[in-house]
């Protein structure tokens, strides 16, 4: 025992790696075993589809090759929706985060009553997507909507009502603030768990420097939280492309497809159009783009980390 | 539902239906499903539970019509139950689509509309019902013939709905306006009963996030100038019929609707006086009888005589099948409940119940009950029009059609594109859908 | 905090007033965010409370006008008991707690695996998980649905639950390792001295003191089971096991809405996260205390 916490003890020291360490693959084999199963076996069966024909009640499945790709890079419809789906993912992503930062920074200040402003501000976390859905429904409303009284307040030289999300240009900068003002208060929590953990003296030395605000958020906080903001780029970029429910129920991809992302097209195809082949086809494009994405994400902030250590 | 046995119960239908099992279960599959069924009842304690899969049950009105049916069957025998399941009706048709898309729906009976039906249909979902017929001993309806395969009947239609024109005569009165007398009087009218925001003269859903109704709806404002949207596998949604259609439903966008409402707020406003008339189903007037906002509605709604060119409305069949992935004697019992259902008088009781108008069967409707229908007339003045002759070949492909088009109509709306420039650009993706799905 | 202190004790009254008017721009920005974060909710409530007619009218009222609450009586006491949202919801509220319970098990697991030394093959374990956040529901479900159903798994939270706890398991991962690593060295080096096994060391070491990070993940896992509807909709068909999100979305049917009740459904199913929320709401910070140590 007493040899075995030895071993044990040079490996967290990082000086010797313990070839015979299993631990960590036990640990990891379960949880492995589970995604496999819920996740990853089925969507290589779903992905096999898209080189298949198969349509409900239409005739049987049979292999038809890269037909569905061909389909998919001449479709218009397809590349509308990437579009979409990069236009959403980009503006949700600097949105949510964005705001977050903005939270958390004022959710750092001491202030009477800042424990309740904490709850309130972060209270669309808790709020589930259906009513959120329902009571935007409500607001934006172009006949009784109560966002017509904040138009007519703002712009006195409106005549008519906006058409809110029925209007071709206004359906996406809406659908984004509906899912930023859903996803900001994660990103705010935890950027503010990093601020909390900043070391006072730093801000202190700061001042004795004679730094203003602006220069101790530049070159106090922000080396600190950069890590994080950039994994919850990360993040935010992974759940705004696979933001369905929210969009679907709200706009249902229109007007006109201006909010129709990939997510909602794979979901028309496969369930609207009963056309499971092709929905695999852009679920598997869907599926390259975000994860080239991801990947470069993951170097720019490896970079980032080898410049910080530099 | 009761446990104990009362004297008064029918119990030969436990007879007939054994009998019927045991012809269904003939062949192959005999073997198994014999010796499970020939057990006498007071060994085989439980009773054949079935589940009836329907978006009724969260219908209001039509629901609990069922469910008083369903009470009557089970208090007129003791061996069949029937069991509730399904899903709200947004979703019933996805859900199915997942089942059968696995291999077997989940339930031994259930609903589909007309386009659902025949793609079931073609993958093998349904078991023909001549037999459940033949033991009504009832007529079938002509339009019934659409649900046949091989000639065989695969479904039995449970409410037929067709499209016309509700208006609430109150507010008619109100404004000094009567029926419409031909379409540009009848935008004439709309455009008198519109005050915004206080009240609006009509509405026809429009919402991208409500496609599948407004594309059900839609359908019929091509059919006011007497056209349809497809013949055979050519699309027609360049034609003038459907040119003009759009551009009709346009006109009354801007100036009569209340834009940006959701079907289910648009109810609110047409129940409580707020909307003078609404482009639905006969079907829909149900839910305003059992309307509490106000209770004078109901008797203050009527259909307009048709005023249309064609005089046409889409008139859709909704069969109950049952599900050919089920184990036979399921089947079977599934068929005893169907013949009960469709004998002349239960027939017509469940067509009062959910206040129906348009029956299935030779004799269907009680001409006693016709009578108290104020709102009918239009309904029963209005031609047939069936989704196959509307939308041809791609009654198979209904949604998807749907889908080409749908995007197009939000684009007029918008005002971000011209009908025919819309329209254009509509029928050269649904002629690309053609190719695709009709060449395969 | 202390310098903060010495600093307020040392400056002139008059001062002091200065620094308060120079606060004001603060307070005049958290009450804008606050305002307009909670104003949605503030509106459902209003939508809900006052009879629909009253919101279906332009400019609607600010304030409540008159108080209905018949919607809310409606859904709670209807004759037909599986279209009743206070079964929904006790629906939901199993199907979230086994979601959390399954979550928290799983998720400690995998933090621990990449929490503290490296080793082979850790990279690619992370990026799987990652790669599992990518994938879009709707392709999985197809699949997914049919292999329950072939083995008869339909119709069961337990289903579900483990169904939900593969999406949302990645990212609790990823909250709790960060949390871990927060655990500084020498705690965990003193406990492995002391004759711990690595086993016995997670158990009584550092979950006692990563409680705030277990809050945060179950939180996180609560949310998404207490949401989550394409799954709960293709694999629970007796309505007697609705979840809540279903069960609303079967109210809003075809062709007729009840929209009054539809609200105040919406909101019965907001009050349980709120509160949820706002009971551990202080513990979460604490939790997501992700990147505080770097990595």
């Amino acid at each position: 025992m007493a040899e075995q916490a030895v071993a044990n003890v040079q490996v967290v020291n990082g000086t010797v790696r313990n070839r015979r360490d299993f631990l960590p693959y036990m640990l990891a084999l379960p949880i492995i075993l589970y995604e496999t199963i819920f996740i990853l076996v089925p969507i290589v069966q779903q992905f096999g589809s898209s080189f298949t024909s198969d349509v409900l009640g239409i005739g049987t499945v049979k292999w038809v090759g890269l037909a569905n790709y061909d389909r998919m890079l001449h479709d218009k419809n397809f590349w509308n929706s990437m579009r979409v789906t990069f236009m959403f993912m980009g503006a949700t992503v600097v949105l949510s985060v964005g705001i977050g930062l903005l939270s958390a920074l004022l959710m750092n200040q001491r202030f009477r009553g800042r424990s309740v402003a904490r709850a309130v501000m972060t209270l669309p976390w808790a709020f589930p997507d259906l009513p959120t859905v329902l009571v935007f429904y409500w607001i934006l409303n172009p006949n009784f909507g109560i966002v017509n009284v904040l138009a007519h307040f703002l712009l006195p030289g409106l005549t008519q009502n906006p058409k809110w999300l029925l209007d071709i240009n206004l359906a996406l900068p809406l659908v984004v603030a509906i899912a930023a003002w859903k996803a900001f208060p994660f990103y705010g929590l935890v950027t503010l768990s990093v601020l909390q953990a900043i070391p006072h003296e730093l801000y202190e030395a700061a001042r004795v420097d004679g730094a203003t605000p602006r220069q101790s958020f530049r070159y106090v906080t922000l080396p600190e939280i950069i890590t994080t903001l950039m994994l919850m780029g990360v993040l935010a970029c992974i759940f705004a492309f696979r933001q369905f429910a929210l969009i679907f129920l709200t706009t249902g991809g229109g007007p006109a497809r201006t909010t129709e992302t990939l997510v909602v097209s794979v979901y028309k195809a496969a369930f609207n159009s009963f056309d499971f082949s092709y929905g695999a086809t852009i679920g598997v494009a869907g599926f390259v783009a975000v994860f080239s994405i991801t990947l470069l994400f993951a170097y720019l902030q490896r970079r980032q980390e080898a410049e910080a250590a530099a | 539902m009761t446990k104990k046995s009362t004297p008064t119960k029918n119990n030969i239908s436990r007879r007939d239906f054994l009998k019927i099992a045991t012809t269904a279960t003939a062949g192959t599959a005999s073997a198994m499903a014999m010796p499970k069924i020939g057990f006498p009842a007071f060994i085989r304690q439980s009773k054949m539970e079935l589940n009836f899969l329907t978006w009724f049950w969260t219908e209001p009105g039509r629901g609990d019509a069922w469910r008083a049916m369903i009470q009557k069957f089970h208090e007129t025998q003791n061996d069949i139950h029937i069991n509730e399941s399904g899903y709200g009706e947004n979703d019933y048709f996805q859900q199915i689509l997942i089942q059968a898309k696995s291999g077997k729906i989940d339930g031994d009976m259930f609903t589909e509309t007309p386009d659902g039906f025949l793609r079931l249909m073609n993958a093998g979902h349904t078991i023909s019902l001549e037999d459940v017929v033949k033991k009504a001993g009832v007529t079938l309806s002509q339009a019934q013939d659409m649900l046949r395969k091989d000639g065989e009947v695969n479904g039995l239609d449970i409410v037929t709905v067709r499209f016309g024109l509700v208006y609430n005569k109150a507010m008619f009165d109100k404004a000094g306006v009567g029926e419409p007398t031909d379409i540009d009087n009848w935008v004439e009218i709309a455009k008198t009963l519109t005050d915004r925001p206080n009240q609006f003269g009509i509405y026809s859903p429009h919402l991208a996030s409500e496609p599948f109704t407004v594309w059900f709806i839609l359908q019929q404002w091509a059919v006011l100038y007497d056209g349809v949207w497809a013949k055979g596998k050519e699309p027609q949604l360049t034609s003038d019929a459907v040119i003009n259609g759009m551009k009709l439903f346009k006109t009354m966008y801007d100036n009569a609707m209340p834009q940006g409402t959701d079907v289910g707020t648009a109810n609110q406003l047409f129940a409580s006086s707020k909307i003078a008339q609404n482009m639905v189903v006969s079907a829909a007037v149900n839910q305003w009888k059992t309307n509490t906002e106000d209770p004078e509605l109901y008797g203050n709604l009527r259909s307009a005589a048709p005023f249309w060119p064609g005089g046409k409305g889409i008139t859709r069949i909704h069969p109950i099948c049952v599900n050919a992935n089920t184990e036979p004697e399921k089947q079977a019992a599934a068929k005893e409940f169907l013949s009960w259902l469709y004998q002349k008088e239960n027939y017509q009781e469940l067509l009062e119940r959910c206040l129906d108008v348009i029956p299935a069967i030779e004799g269907g409707i009680r001409p006693e009950y016709r009578e108290t229908l104020t709102w009918a007339d239009g309904y029963d003045a209005t031609a047939a029009i069936t989704v196959p002759e509307v939308l041809g070949d791609f009654v198979l492909f209904n949604d998807e059609l749907g889908q080409v088009v749908t995007p197009h109509i939000e684009e007029i709306l918008a005002g971000a594109a011209s009908v025919e420039d819309a329209m254009a650009a509509a029928q050269t993706e649904a002629e690309q859908l053609a190719e695709r799905v009709f060449t395969s | 905090m202390e310098t903060s202190i010495s600093v307020s004790s040392t400056v002139p009254v008059a001062r002091r007033s200065n620094r308060w008017l120079r606060r004001i721009p603060l307070y005049i920005l958290v009450l804008m965010f606050c305002v307009t974060t909670a104003f949605p909710i503030y509106w459902m409530i209003v939508s809900v409370v006052q009879p629909v007619k009253l919101s279906l009218q332009y400019p609607p009222p600010f304030f409540p006008q008159a108080i209905d609450l018949s919607p809310f009586q409606d859904i709670f006491s209807g004759k037909d008991t599986a279209a009743r949202v206070d079964v929904w919801i006790a629906n939901s509220l199993v199907l979230a707690s086994l979601t959390t319970i399954v979550c928290l098990g799983l998720s400690v697991l995998g933090a621990y695996a990449l929490a503290g030394r490296r080793w082979r093959g850790q990279g690619l374990f992370g990026l799987l998980l990652l790669m599992t956040q990518m994938l879009p529901e709707a392709l999985i479900v197809i699949p997914l649905y049919a292999t329950i159903d072939k083995l008869h798994m339909k119709d069961s939270f337990v289903t579900l639950a483990l169904v939900d706890t593969a999406f949302v398991l990645p990212i609790c991962i990823w909250i709790l390792k960060n949390v871990f690593d927060t655990i500084p060295g020498e705690i965990r080096d003193a406990a492995l001295v002391d004759g711990c096994t690595r086993m016995g060391m997670l158990w009584r070491i550092m979950l006692p003191i990563s409680a705030p990070g277990l809050v945060a993940v179950g939180v996180v896992a609560f949310f998404h089971a207490w949401n989550e509807y394409l799954f709960a909709s293709a694999l629970i068909s007796d309505r007697k096991l609705y979840t809540a999100p279903v069960g609303l979305a079967s109210m809003i049917s075809m062709i007729d809405t009840p929209i009054d009740r539809l609200l105040a459904g919406g909101l019965m199913f907001s009050i349980f996260p709120v509160i949820f929320y706002l009971l551990v709401q202080r513990y979460i910070v604490a939790g997501l205390s992700a990147g505080a140590v770097k990595g």
